[in-house]
């Protein structure tokens, strides 16, 4: 009996002290790829249906109103990445009939860097800690390329499909979701594509995993509850928690460099917006 | 909110006088009075009232969204998960949870088959339910355009209405099967636009340099002024001036015609039941013209076949490459959500008996997972959804072999398509053939 109260008391006070999802942005647009620049003071995100039908936003949290990266582009860009210095920003644009073409901006040149790759629609880049390289998919193999110049290397050749990778903060292992055994499951494996280690295994989708600031942990989005929700889970796949639970699909998480907290895109009656939560210890 | 043409029926914009006399003069944009049919002929007592067609256009795989095979090698049945629906036998591909929470509501056909692995073609094929008779060319009617020549409608609403981003097209071209074909022009459908944020824009139907609302009920106003401009420009074509005129004054000077399209009316919560995407709002103003009883609706996922198009993207489901991410970000979730906000608002207003919905596009995809991460044109084999009307829910009409290749039962072709959807707004097997349309063609008899 004694067990029981103190248990009841103990969840009771976990769920006061539970703090309510902060909702960053506002509109209800379509949004995606959340992503912390400048200490977490800056908030970085990609906005869909307008035309072009998808662009780079960028939002002082402090401040009103976000505004466009590229505001002179007339294509569409979305997923957005920055070194650890900030001074290289990677993202992605749409350039034609199943083409895309990943950019690097470089903050002290004021140029743009177009990576170029041997097959015409790379995806989901994400840049390496140093500004060095990045990592993408390519037709569903992960690869990385030299920013400066450089062959395309080969990460994986696997059965199925590769997607989503994320470098952590090291610089020295890359999470990413494969189809490899079947269905979309997370992985890790070092930098040079070796040491694979799969660290999830459900039978539904696991997707997009994003690397806490300290490489201890694993954010993500899973349907393995019915729909899309996020989780965190320790780097080898231990400790599973369910961080949103919500009949509405929450997906893109990233973390805030407190390490404390991620945000992800929430669809809530309908509308997108990015909120921000603590991760359950 | 409604935008007639650059005009905002909730505000006092002011737009151009040529594109208002476009819109008086224009034969394309009403049914008014446009060669319907004698009264006798066109009473109809079919259990579609209406009919909304969600036009998936680029093509879905049918393994990834109604027919998923969880047992073939996994070049075919690709990353997805399967998951049970409410109707027992029935799967879906998990990137589907409502709709497959709301089974029961519709029934799914897995063996449709189309004649051509070419968008234009196949669409043309899929809208109209024949080959045209000159290569690329000379399709017959559309589906909607059968409707609007035989179907009264409101009076103050157009019979056959596409909510589109623009003329479908793919980079080779635009897609011709889309509207009136062989018996013209006079039975296109008539185009609206819709953003996400649920602003309707009727871009062909423009109003005068300076024309305010109040102005809109002064009929003698408006009539003073156009004949003042026919004076002006003898160019323009006036032939059937007076019924086109009739068929723009109606909408323009309508109050319940402009609420039809003014999606501002709605609650919030039912908004959002839809999801604040394109095709979401899109669909909604589907059940709003339904609830007004426009005979006819057609929603067009894209304006593009395509998936991604430089700055002509706007995300279609011709997903050679980037199938499978753009299907997980984007098409399912959106596709999923807005479908079954669909089917419950119908359902609860009562209006889901009276109007059939039809989901699908002009082909499935290439079974086998192709070198480029994504799966190629599939006509042979795919899957659509069916609701309402007649449509006996909860069931799968055909089945297809255990790899999504072919039909193991007999195929469903785009003319039975055309004619199940006509049979159920009333056009009996004798009048399609005194039409001229889809005289050999039957109806899909398991859904029935």
């Amino acid at each position: 009996m004694r067990f029981w109260c103190v248990a009841a008391l103990l969840v009771l006070a976990a769920s006061v002290s539970a703090a309510e999802p902060r909702k960053l942005t506002s509109g209800g647009r379509l949004k995606r790829d959340p992503l912390f620049v400048d200490g977490g003071r800056v908030l970085i995100y990609t906005v869909q249906e307008t035309s072009p039908r998808s662009v780079l936003m960028r939002l002082t949290l402090e401040e009103r109103g976000p505004s466009r990266i590229h505001a002179e582009s007339s294509l569409p860009e979305m997923k957005p990445s920055s070194s650890s210095d900030g001074k290289r920003f990677a993202y992605l644009k749409i350039t034609g009939n199943d083409m895309s073409q990943v950019a690097v901006d470089d903050v002290l040149t004021q140029q743009t860097i177009a990576l170029k790759f041997t097959r015409p629609a790379p995806w989901d880049p994400v840049i390496t800690p140093d500004g060095q390289s990045v990592v993408n998919s390519l037709d569903g193999q992960l690869v990385k390329k030299p920013i400066d110049g450089g062959e395309q290397i080969a990460l994986t050749k696997s059965s199925g499909l590769n997607n989503w990778p994320a470098i952590s903060s090291d610089g020295k292992q890359i999470a990413f979701g494969s189809s490899r055994r079947g269905d979309y499951d997370i992985y890790t494996m070092t930098v040079d594509g070796t040491d694979l280690t799969q660290i999830t295994d459900e039978r539904r989708l696991d997707a997009r995993p994003a690397w806490s600031p300290d490489g201890q942990q694993i954010a993500f989005t899973s349907a393995r509850d019915g729909n899309y929700e996020i989780y965190v889970m320790h780097s080898d796949g231990s400790r599973v928690r369910r961080v949103t639970n919500h009949p509405e699909r929450d997906d893109f998480v990233t973390w805030h460099p407190d390490g404390k907290r991620v945000a992800y895109v929430s669809e809530r009656e309908g509308k997108f917006d990015v909120y921000l939560v603590d991760v359950p210890q | 909110m409604i935008g007639v043409g650059s005009f905002l029926a909730q505000s006092h914009g002011r737009v151009t006088r040529r594109a208002f006399v476009k819109a008086a003069f224009g034969g394309s944009l009403f049914a008014g009075a446009v060669g319907r049919l004698p009264a006798a002929e066109s009473s109809l007592e079919g259990k579609a009232k209406s009919v909304i067609f969600l036009w998936l256009w680029g093509g879905p795989s049918h393994i990834d969204t109604f027919d998923p095979k969880p047992n073939a090698p996994i070049e075919i049945r690709g990353p997805f998960a399967s998951i049970a629906t409410r109707t027992p036998g029935l799967i879906f591909s998990e990137l589907f949870p409502r709709l497959a929470q709301r089974s029961q509501r519709f029934s799914i056909v897995r063996s449709n088959q189309n004649l051509s692995n070419i968008h234009r073609i196949a669409g043309s094929i899929a809208l109209t339910g024949g080959e045209g008779n000159n290569g690329d060319d000379g399709y017959g009617p559309a589906f909607g355009s059968v409707v609007r020549k035989i179907h009264e409608g409101p009076r103050d609403l157009p019979p056959f209405v596409a909510v589109t981003q623009g003329k479908m097209q793919t980079s080779l071209g635009v897609l011709k099967g889309y509207g009136g074909g062989t018996w013209g022009k006079a039975y296109d459908p008539f185009a609206v636009h819709c953003t996400d944020r649920g602003e309707v824009d009727i871009p062909e139907l423009k109003l005068l340099d300076g024309l305010a609302p109040d102005r809109l009920s002064d009929r003698e106003y408006l009539r003073k002024e156009l004949e003042r401009f026919n004076r002006i420009d003898r160019r323009l074509d006036t032939t059937g001036w007076d019924n086109n005129f009739e068929s723009a004054y109606r909408l323009l000077v309508s109050p319940d015609g402009r609420r039809a399209f003014d999606l501002s009316l709605e609650p919030e919560n039912v908004r959002g039941a839809y999801g604040q995407t394109v095709f979401g709002q899109s669909c909604l103003l589907a059940r709003r013209l339904v609830q007004a009883n426009v005979p006819y609706v057609q929603v067009n996922w894209s304006k593009w076949v395509e998936n991604i198009y430089g700055s002509r993207t706007d995300w279609g489901w011709d997903t050679h490459r980037l199938n499978f991410e753009n299907l997980t970000d984007r098409h399912g979730p959106i596709l999923d959500r807005a479908l079954s906000a669909l089917l419950d608002d119908l359902g609860e207003r009562g209006l889901l008996e009276s109007t059939l919905v039809v989901c699908l596009g002009e082909f499935g995809r290439t079974p086998k997972v192709s070198a480029s991460g994504g799966r190629d044109h599939w006509p042979r084999c795919y899957s659509s959804l069916w609701a309402g009307a007649g449509i006996q829910p909860g069931r799968f009409v055909g089945e297809s072999d255990d790899r999504g290749y072919d039909p193991l039962t007999d195929p469903v072709p785009p003319g039975a398509v055309g004619a199940t959807i006509l049979s159920q707004v009333g056009v009996s097997t004798e009048q399609r053939a005194t039409l001229g349309v889809l005289p050999t063609s039957h109806v899909i008899e398991g859904l029935l």
